[in-house]
């Protein structure tokens, strides 16, 4: 079986991803580094493209993009300024 | 009639799913039936589909393996009312089709092992009392992708996203 090798771009951890679990992925979805947490959104599938979500967050329920405060950081979590669903940011 | 499972505030992926009953670990046919084998074993015994499941806080939280999800789509929950969601358990909800509501208020109202009607499209439950409770309203792009069956299955059906 063929397996996507996504590499970390904070980290350089090269990430393996079964072609079986990859298929399952949709854009916008959120691929998280197994060594450093960083989080990669999935802005293409084919090819497969990657943007570091960093400080901003995509609201899990209207997909509005929002920057995060460092208090939202720092207590894990945030709310979305466009509909005000309230999510807790992993950790 | 949908029975209530009710749990507590920051129920985890591991919670739901643990780790070493990952599909890998036990065999994709049965790795369901370990859901919330250490918290309630008789969960997966017992729990039928279109069960609701309701948490309070932070629900979802901890590493966001997909099997954790995957396990109660395999069980046919109805779907999950708590009073947050971490983020991408959330979305994985979503894209599997559980319909997720996040309420403050319901979750303190239903009782653990009360038999309701839940109505999953109009987002209505009836208590035995007669009592309704209404559920806020799914995103339109769940929605559209509930009908479909999720949002994989949209995608397939359109071959594009919901809302695209
Ligand atoms: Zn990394
Ligand atoms: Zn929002």
């Amino acid at each position: 079986m063929n397996t996507l090798i996504v590499t970390c771009p904070e980290c350089s951890e090269d990430l393996e991803i079964p072609e079986s679990d990859w298929l399952e992925f949709a854009e916008g979805d959120v691929l998280v580094c197994d060594s450093c947490d960083t989080e990669l959104l999935v802005v293409s599938l084919s090819p497969p493209e990657f943007e570091v979500l960093g400080d901003l967050s995509i609201c899990p329920k209207c997909e509005t993009e929002f920057d995060l405060t460092d208090a939202d950081l720092e207590h894990h979590r945030a709310t979305c300024p466009s509909c005000g669903f309230a999510f807790t940011l992993e950790t | 009639m949908a029975r209530v499972w009710k749990f507590s505030d920051s129920i985890n992926t591991d919670d739901i799913l643990p780790g070493k009953y990952a599909p890998f670990m036990v065999g994709a046919d049965v790795f369901h039936k370990y859901a919330f084998h250490h918290f309630r074993p008789e969960f997966a015994l017992e729990v039928q589909p279109g069960d609701l499941l309701v948490g309070g806080k932070n629900w979802g939280l901890g590493s966001s393996r997909e099997y954790a999800p995957k396990a109660l789509k395999r069980l046919e929950i109805g779907g999950i009312i708590a009073k947050s969601f971490a983020r991408i358990h959330y979305r994985n909800l979503l894209n599997l089709g559980i319909p997720a509501f996040d309420s403050l208020e319901i979750p303190d109202l239903l009782e653990d092992g009360e038999i309701v009607t839940y109505d999953r499209d109009a987002g209505i439950i009836t208590r035995s009392s007669g009592e309704v409770l209404r559920l806020p309203p799914p995103p339109e792009f769940l929605r559209e992708a509930l009908k479909a069956g999720s949002i994989l299955e949209y995608y397939k059906q359109f071959q594009k996203f919901p809302g695209e």
